[in-house]
């Protein structure tokens, strides 16, 4: 896989809002900047906005404000240019797929709107298949992916956006349907080739353990707003959880990331 | 990691690699069974007919047709040979459509029939056969296949303004598809009654679909219209196998998905419309064809568009052939025949792999 190019990427939201139809649901996103091979933790309640936080920065659906990477503002792009360089792994995931895991893998491929890098020489076909080895499913590259465990799907689902290349990852709750092995797999994987290909990514979670551990940054969501960000230690707090959550917790340093207990839920 | 895990994990993947490159082979292959087994039908239909005539008789009007006498070669070559390649046209077109209204709609029910574009090409034909209704200065020949394209194409256009506007989502269409079917069908209902013995009995032969009609011209309408679709439709197939890992998936790769489908739709009303418009209304194939292809194909659209055609033409084919053994001396209607013969290849496909469909 190829080292990017230097000066490294930053990626920086300002003023960013967003809706559907007539109701707005981000209303001016200010997040970043996200450094090259970082990842940003979403983390936010239910409906606050984070998917859709992360389709207006796939270029998924019409917003107002700026997306700068490296200097390029993504919001002016086409689809097809901003498909080049930014990926996108959805929260849901269709049924009734009859492509096999390395069928659909390929065709994330052959839609000609990614960098190949200096993987100019390799089939499409083998370089489908490192993406599956690599999520840990290349014992499946040949299953229907709508006869896999909802887990499998989205590793599939992962290995199709990851197989691009692009120079932002957008995930969206990439591992809520994953078994702690897998969690952790993932998280690993993820951070690697971040590392490797000094990729952004920036990933919806809900745990907020995994989130401190493996985040270079989190930010927190709510109502459209975010109302926290820095590193996890920052903006992860009993206080935050409370106002944005609900819950009584504890929150304190730990080896590894945070230790974050959940004592209760704040009744109204 | 341990040398043998290495090992394994290297064994595993030159084995899934290579197993991959077979699966493609076996569908090329597959391909060009069906091309074959097509092109068989294909011989057999003009082989067969009402007027008994040997096959030396009909190579003859083939290959060697001066030697001939006029009347077996007016029956090869002016009735035979352009039904049969209508039979082939129909299907492929038909099949061609409803795979392509499968994927982009994301519903394996969708079909030129089951979205009421047959129904509405039939309201147009009733139009014309019932009340002479048609565009001023158009030859009488023409005008119910005129109509009959008009509101096909008409209610494609429906259906694609619906699939763009945000507001119905593939669910709806389907249901919007359905009322267009009762609609239309009332509304042939309604003419049926009003009209003349003379041309109900033409309206209900339409109805039941029929190949007896084909001539050159039309034959070389419909050609014209298949060829000038299937390239356009082969340069979607990619896009199409995206779209159906989910239509923001599809677009994350840069797939214009309204684009794709609008085009796809126009496609589908060409196709649909014009084989409509000259056989009338053949239910079965548009549907069945496309699920008979990815039963044996799978989803990968490079495949599965070119091998829905080719199963769409061959189950037509057969059926014309039915048609015309059946009930001996007799030609039956073959939309009637289309699905006695399709839905058993249907079933059985089905029950082989009850996953697929
Ligand atoms: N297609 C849509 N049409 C209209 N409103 C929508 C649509 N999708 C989401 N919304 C609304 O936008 C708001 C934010 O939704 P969003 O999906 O971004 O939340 P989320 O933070 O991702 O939540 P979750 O954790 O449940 O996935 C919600 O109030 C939701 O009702
Ligand atoms: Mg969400």
């Amino acid at each position: 896989m190829s080292e990017r190019r230097s000066p490294p990427d930053e990626l920086l939201i300002t003023a960013l809002t967003s809706g559907y139809g007539g109701a707005s649901v981000l209303e001016g996103v200010d997040l970043g900047p996200c450094r090259a091979g970082e990842i940003v933790s979403l983390l936010g309640p239910n409906a606050a906005g984070k998917t859709t936080l992360l389709r207006a920065i796939a270029g998924l659906q019409p917003a107002h404000g700026s997306v700068r990477l490296a200097g390029t503002e993504l919001l002016d792009l086409s689809l097809a240019d901003h498909a080049r360089l930014v990926g996108y792994m959805p929260q849901s995931l269709p049924q009734r797929i009859g492509l096999t895991v390395i069928e659909a893998t390929i065709g994330a491929l052959r839609t000609g709107n990614w960098e190949k890098g200096d993987q100019g020489a390799r089939s499409l076909e083998a370089i489908a298949y490192d993406a599956i080895e690599d999520v840990g499913i290349g014992h499946l590259a040949l299953r229907e992916v709508g006869h896999l465990s909802g887990g499998q799907r989205q590793l599939a689902s992962l290995s199709q956006a990851l197989v691009r290349a692009p120079r932002v990852l957008l995930l969206d709750e990439p591992i809520s349907a994953l078994d702690l092995h897998y969690q952790l797999r993932v998280m690993k994987l993820v951070q690697a080739v971040a590392r490797r290909r000094g990729m952004i990514v920036v990933m919806v979670l809900h745990d907020l353990s995994i989130a401190a551990r493996w985040s270079d940054r989190v930010a927190l969501l709510s109502g459209g707003r975010i109302v926290a960000q820095g590193t996890p230690g920052e903006a992860i707090t009993a206080e935050r959880l409370a106002e944005v959550y609900r819950v009584e917790a504890t929150v304190s340093p730990a080896a590894q990331g945070l230790s974050i207990v959940i004592e209760d839920i704040i009744e109204d | 990691m341990p040398r043998s895990e290495t090992a394994a994990r290297s064994a595993l993947r030159e084995d899934t690699l290579r197993a991959y490159a077979r699966t493609v082979r076996r569908r090329v292959a597959l391909l060009i069974v069906l091309l074959i087994a097509t092109l068989a039908t294909f011989g057999l239909d003009i082989a067969t007919g009402p007027s008994y005539l040997p096959l030396s008789r009909v190579s003859a009007a083939l290959f060697a047709p001066a030697s001939l006498d006029l009347a077996s070669l007016t029956i090869v070559r002016e009735v035979r040979l352009p039904m049969a390649l209508m039979a082939l046209l129909v299907g492929a077109s038909l099949s061609l459509a409803g795979a392509e209204m499968q994927t982009i709609l994301d519903n394996p029910l969708a079909s030129p029939f089951t979205l009421g574009v047959s129904s509405a090409a039939s309201f147009g034909a009733a139009l014309g056969i019932v009340l002479g209704f048609g565009l001023p200065g158009l030859a009488a020949d023409w005008i119910v296949p005129i109509n009959a394209f008009i509101c096909a194409f008409g209610s494609v256009l429906l259906l694609e303004a619906l699939a763009r506007s945000r507001a119905a989502g593939t669910q709806g269409v389907i249901l919007f598809g359905i009322a267009l079917v009762f609609t239309f069908n009332a509304l042939v209902a309604l003419l049926q009654f009003v009209a003349t013995q003379e041309s109900l009995s033409q309206l209900v032969f339409w109805i039941m679909g029929a190949l007896g009609r084909s001539t050159w011209e039309s034959v070389a309408i419909l050609g014209v219209v298949c060829a000038m679709a299937f390239p356009f439709s082969l340069r979607a197939a990619n896009a199409m196998t995206a779209l159906r890992l989910g239509e923001d998936r599809a677009r994350s790769f840069g797939i214009d998905i309204r684009r794709l489908r609008f085009f796809s739709l126009l496609r589908i009303s060409a196709l649909a419309g014009t084989s409509v418009a000259f056989v009338g209304t053949i239910g079965f194939v548009g549907l069945v064809g496309p699920h008979i292809a990815r039963l044996l194909l799978g989803e990968d659209h490079r495949f599965l568009l070119p091998a829905s055609m080719l199963t769409g033409a061959l189950v037509m084919s057969l059926a014309s052939v039915a048609s015309k053994l059946l009930v001996p001396g007799v030609l039956l209607p073959v939309g009637i025949v289309t699905s006695i013969i399709g839905v058993p290849i249907f079933l059985a496909l089905i029950l082989k792999r009850p996953d697929r469909v």
